[in-house]
């Protein structure tokens, strides 16, 4: 098992109830795993299209979550 | 070695002030032909026969700053430009104020119009910048860039 220290911003923020979470992992999941993994705890982050970025950079869903990488789901940008 | 990452946020809206104070900084630089700004303004939009009163910004600060200085690169490169200037509003903003200010310099125009497309697109389709749309009675709803 890994840690992850999850954050999240606005309206996946909203949808967690926290800021960050910290959440025990298998070794070598991937992002697209988290994110089934995380739509069953959080049933209303289906509903929209967030992305995932790990240590500061937006990722595929095939990629590999390593301990001690800074995990976020970002709800759809609003810049501008 | 890496140029030093900026802060691009500023607490509440962007005045005219320091668009216009931003202006007068380069008068001093005699290689400028051309400026070219970009004001993003918040929209009184109607949804659901509500009126947007304002909208309230937070951001992945340390992503979107680094998200910013990598666009920032790539339009050196790729642009012939003296300078560039951005900020991004963080926290309330009232419809009808600025919340995002582009300022890129060059020689001349051509490259200052190109340059400043391309970092807008960036700028609205990359930075991780979030938007809660608040209506007139407080409620509120999440924006969305088209």
């Amino acid at each position: 098992m890994q840690r992850i220290e999850l954050l999240a911003f606005g309206q996946t923020e909203e949808i967690l109830g926290a800021q960050s979470v910290t959440l025990e992992l298998k070794e070598d999941l991937i992002v697209d795993e988290l994110r089934a993994f995380l739509e069953k705890e959080y049933s209303r982050l289906s509903e929209i299209n967030y992305s995932v970025a790990l240590n500061q950079k937006g990722v595929e869903g095939s990629e590999k979550i390593k301990e001690g990488d800074i995990v976020a789901i970002l709800p759809p940008f609003a810049g501008g | 070695m890496k140029k030093k990452v900026k802060n691009i946020f500023i607490e509440g809206p962007i005045l005219p002030e320091f668009i216009a104070n931003s202006i007068a900084k380069h008068q001093s630089k005699l290689d400028i032909g051309a400026h070219d700004i970009f004001l993003g303004q918040v929209r009184a939009d109607e949804i659901e026969g509500k009126r947007v009163q304002a909208i309230d910004y937070s951001a992945y600060n340390d992503m979107a700053n680094e998200v910013v200085h990598d666009i920032r690169e790539a339009a050196f490169e790729k642009f012939d430009l003296s300078c560039m200037h951005i900020y991004h509003s963080i926290g309330r903003v009232e419809s009808g104020q600025i919340c995002l200010f582009v300022f890129v310099s060059s020689a001349h125009r051509k490259m200052a119009f190109d340059a400043l497309r391309f970092i807008v697109e960036e700028i609205k389709s990359k930075v991780p910048v979030f938007g809660k749309e608040v209506f007139e009675d407080e409620s509120y709803t999440w924006k969305v860039n088209k």
